[in-house]
């Protein structure tokens, strides 16, 4: 095969299998990126509260990304069965998970809330330390449970679940978290 | 005996997460600092998962690519390779065909008019080709540059390339964003 030819066969190749699911990753992205467009006011009643935006997106994509491909190994290491789903070996994983959503999550709070005072910005250290709490909690919770039913229903329909979770959780995790942060946001501006 | 355990997972995992948190709030900071432009233009909020989750796959695919490639011995670990350089033009012609779909999406939705997107269409899509192309350059880069130094090292790249890359990128797509932002002046 010519270089000429040779090149032009790997970039169809990319091109047929990604471009789809490229594009409804956009358009995924897309929805999620509205949602935290409408929390713009939230910014400006809030100060602080959009420095946790990044770190909270970034926590959940690795926690459960993490949890899905333990869980993977688990399956192929024949550790966890469909039969028997909440086994200790399951239990420990979910524990872990939780926990460190909510250690993490409370850990950036407090980290913008130093940032903030060090730096000399405006800041409400309650607010937006409830905010990522809850917020980061909440998501860490309905994340995980969608960790292991991505996996079980993976290994149902035997398919190896390394190959699905972590770019079902990286997508599934952005928009997930984003919801949460606008629920909290929304609750807590009819209470307050 | 579990083979897992939660206090065996908490310990290995809470140094590399507390980096990340940090590496996040640095990003969130270069947020605040043009928070005024943000409130003012929500629909530049909307760029920045697309934007970086965008550049976050085409990263991983690359690296991913990369290290099956490097393992099979299929690349060899110089960076004038010829077939490297094929796998890097795929790459970016699937990120030009993603970003013009992303563009025409944002044409779309900017003609729907109680978005309140007040931003000429023009504008917007020079902050976003100008901010994708930035980070393209860098994914492609980073990812290469990881993978090779990884693999001539003896480290696995498959541990190292995607979330190093993706970790960058996090960072480096917000600073893009707010450079495009200050280039057009909004």
């Amino acid at each position: 095969m010519s270089k000429q030819r040779f090149r032009k066969s790997i970039t169809k190749r990319i091109l047929r299998e990604s471009l789809l699911i490229f594009f409804v990753l956009v358009i995924i992205d897309f929805s999620g990126g509205s949602i935290l467009a409408t929390l713009s006011s939230a910014f400006e009643t809030v100060p602080g509260l959009i420095l946790i935006i990044p770190p909270l997106l970034d926590l959940r994509g690795n926690i459960n990304g993490a949890l899905g491909a333990r869980l993977g190994s688990a399956f192929h290491l024949g550790l966890v069965n469909t039969r028997n789903i909440f086994n200790r070996e399951v239990r420990e994983n979910l524990k872990a998970s939780l926990m460190l959503s909510a250690l993490l999550s409370l850990f950036a709070g407090f980290f913008a809330c130093c940032i903030c005072i060090v730096f000399g910005f405006a800041i409400e250290p309650f607010k937006v330390i409830i905010i990522t709490f809850t917020a980061g909690s909440l998501a860490g919770l309905l994340l995980t449970v969608l960790t292991v039913l991505i996996v079980f229903i993976a290994v149902k329909r035997r398919a190896d679940p390394d190959n699905v979770t972590t770019p079902a959780i990286a997508t599934i995790g952005d928009l997930l978290t984003i919801v949460c942060i606008f629920a909290v946001v929304a609750l807590l501006e009819k209470i307050w | 005996m579990a083979v897992y355990n939660a206090k065996t997972i908490l310990k290995e995992s809470i140094p590399i997460l507390i980096l990340l948190v940090i590496i996040g709030t640095f990003g969130g900071f270069a947020l605040n600092y043009k928070l005024e432009s943000f409130v003012k233009y929500p629909v530049l909020l909307l760029l920045i998962p697309v934007l970086n989750a965008t550049c976050g796959n085409l990263a991983s695919l690359l690296s991913a690519r990369l290290s099956s490639a490097l393992h099979t011995g299929y690349i060899k670990p110089k960076f004038s390779s010829k077939r490297l350089k094929n796998n890097l033009y795929a790459t970016v012609i699937l990120a030009m065909i993603v970003f013009a779909f992303l563009c025409f999406l944002l044409l779309i939705i900017s003609f729907i008019p109680n978005l309140k997107i007040n931003i000429p269409a023009v504008k917007l899509i020079v902050v976003v080709l100008g901010a994708g192309i930035m980070l393209l350059i860098i994914v492609c880069f980073a990812a290469i540059a990881i993978s090779i130094l990884s693999f001539r090292r003896g480290i696995d790249p498959d541990n190292t390339a995607i979330p190093i890359a993706t970790t960058i990128i996090d960072l480096a797509g917000i600073c893009s964003l707010i450079l495009m932002i200050w280039v057009v002046r909004l």
